[in-house]
């Protein structure tokens, strides 16, 4: 039931979304050498893209929209765990059109680097290190790297948001849901 | 009288300051790493993290009944914020349609919440130039606003006013009575506000083309909220965007999005004193506009598998929640931008340049909320381990302390 391709709710073809499929289909058109068109399309809540693109193409698309359409405003950057893949996607919204545009790209497990836009567009900067902390998703040439939200001991190994991050140091299985530890252990 | 030829012109040592963690000029923990020359600023970097929670991995393990009370705590100013954009993220997924009454019960409730949290700042940023009286003066008129919120809710922070499929609680015709009045005390008393924080000297001088933000830098660093629309980038949720019944204010033709092209922290200023008043406004016309009806649909528990991206305008600027379903009654993964985060890059460039004794009004003017940007908290012990103290050891621990160390009684 929960496997990924369930997810995708395109919209209908209809009037109310006249807008957003113009908008897609010259996108899909125009970005035909670095979208996959199989998993792109436009949701059934007004006013979203989603747009699946080649890792490795990622500086191109945006480099591509910013100079076309003037796309400024990245409003963040999330990251998910799909098991095999690892998966970030920037949500962008167009405010001239007022559509909210989303591109993923899926990077394998084993290697999970991409090419980093914090230089072309530098609302990137802060998101893009908190991905690499929590998701251990690399953006190849980002310009600051740094810690920003986990405290500066924390393992270079360990990424707390991936499905399978499983608490090596036993921190959860002492919250109050599982119960107290009794007191001698204290 | 000393010959000019000696003089010697001395240029003053660059010298890092730090502001914060932990700092009289600031409330909550954040670092501002300042390179200063003078009294000039030549260089800032932004250090967040300090106030992490682990709130996006904990709503992993939660219904989506109980993540609305959690995500409520991620901010206690914007509570209402996180609540209701996380009630519309589970409707969107499940395409549940509420009933109007619940629109505008909900949109209510959040234009309150901006109306007080735009008065809070203003009170800070009255305190932060040393402006004390008018600080006082403005809070004092935010119990107005925070009693109607109480009455509204039963809450006066923490409002869990929503539920996915609706409102909790109805407003009657007495309550709506009660609002008009307020309303009608507070908008007065924004006017009176709005003439100081322009007319005043003492205030104007201070604010006035410090700060400075460009379009364009505002535009590539994707500022968001008062700081964008105080540098003439029109940016808002509520007209862009429009959810719940922001559609229903766009279409009266009343409202216009409020911008300012001052681009520095007189523009903020000006932006959210208006936004205030037109939010008592939209309060006033959605009280008089209400319509009939139940305040609430029912919403299975499963949610089908689905993601869906909601935005919404909160004071601070654009909080997004991206919420991906699975078909169970947990989600798959829920990512929360709330609106302070987008401000950190702008951040550092509205510092740059500026005089060091203006650092904690420019700091203030994006409204920074920790809260907001942070979600894991670890508590280091001494050595290099790590450890995370839960509620119930540290009880125990205080209770040891307390029964070895008894109070002394004067």
């Amino acid at each position: 039931m929960s496997d990924a391709e369930s997810e995708i709710r395109p919209a209908p073809r209809e009037d109310q979304y006249k807008e957003e499929y113009a908008l897609f289909d010259s996108l899909m058109d125009e970005l035909s050498d670095y979208a996959i068109s199989s998993e792109s399309y436009v949701h059934k809540q007004p006013r979203r893209l989603f747009i699946q693109i080649k890792p490795e193409s990622i500086r191109d698309v945006v480099q591509y929209m910013l100079d076309t359409y003037d796309l400024w405003q990245l409003s963040t950057l999330s990251g998910r765990d799909l098991g095999d893949d690892l998966q970030a996607c920037y949500h962008f919204f167009f405010n001239d059109k007022k559509i909210a545009i989303t591109f993923r790209l899926n990077v394998p497990r084993e290697k999970p680097e991409y090419p980093s836009i914090t230089d072309l567009v530098p609302a990137a900067e802060f998101v893009e290190n908190e991905i690499r902390e929590l998701y251990g998703l690399v953006p190849v040439g980002h310009p600051k790297p740094r810690r920003c939200e986990l405290p500066e001991n924390w393992p270079d190994n360990e990424f707390p948001l991936r499905k399978d991050w499983e608490d090596p140091r036993g921190l959860m299985e002492r919250s109050k849901t599982t119960g107290p530890k009794p007191k001698e252990e204290l | 009288m000393t010959s000019s030829e000696k003089r010697k012109v001395i240029t003053p040592p660059r010298v890092s300051i730090p502001i914060g963690p932990q700092h009289p000029a600031l409330k909550e923990p954040g670092m501002f790493k300042l390179t200063v020359e003078g009294e000039r600023i030549i260089d800032a970097e932004v250090n967040i993290g300090y106030n992490h929670r682990g709130i996006e991995k904990l709503a992993e393990q939660k219904t989506f009944t109980q993540i609305l009370y959690l995500v409520e705590r991620i901010c206690g100013i914007c509570s209402a914020t996180h609540n209701g954009n996380f009630a519309q993220a589970s409707e969107f997924a499940a395409e549940v349609d509420i009933p109007d009454r619940a629109k505008f019960i909900r949109t209510l409730t959040w234009e309150l919440e901006r109306i007080h949290s735009h008065i809070l700042w203003l009170g800070v940023a009255f305190h932060e130039v040393g402006f004390d009286t008018a600080f006082m003066y403005t809070w004092r008129d935010r119990e107005v606003v925070m009693d109607m919120l109480e009455d509204l809710s039963g809450n006066r922070v923490n409002y869990a006013m929503n539920t996915v499929g609706g409102v909790r609680r109805d407003v009657s015709d007495d309550l709506k009575q009660r609002h008009l009045k307020g309303l009608d005390h507070l908008e007065e008393r924004m006017e009176y506000y709005r003439d100081t924080a322009i007319y005043e000297k003492t205030f104007w001088d201070r604010i006035n083309g410090v700060g400075m933000l460009p379009t364009s830098v505002a535009k590539s660093t994707s500022a968001v909220g008062p700081t964008a629309r105080g540098s003439n980038v029109p940016v808002d949720v509520r007209f862009n965007d429009p959810t719940m019944a922001y559609v229903n204010l766009r279409d009266s033709g009343e409202f216009d999005m409020i911008l300012s092209d001052r681009c520095d922290i007189a523009g903020r200023a000006v932006v959210r004193v208006l936004e205030t008043i037109q939010s008592i406004q939209m309060c006033r016309w959605l009280l008089n506009n209400l319509p009939d009806g139940p305040i609430r649909e029912r919403v299975r528990p499963r949610i089908q598998p689905n993601e869906v991206l909601a935005r919404y305008e909160a004071p601070r600027g654009e909080c997004i929640h991206y919420l991906i379903t699975n078909g169970t009654d947990k989600p798959d993964r829920l990512k929360i931008r709330a609106p302070t985060h987008a401000n950190w890059v702008s951040m550092a460039h509205t510092l740059r340049g500026g005089y060091i004794a203006d650092a904690p009004i420019t700091l203030a003017a994006i409204d920074p909320c920790f809260s907001c940007t942070d979600r894991v908290a670890i508590v280091d012990s001494k050595d290099e381990s790590m450890e995370l103290v839960t509620l119930d050891t540290l009880r125990v621990r205080a209770n040891k302390w307390y029964a070895e160390n008894p109070r002394r009684v004067a």
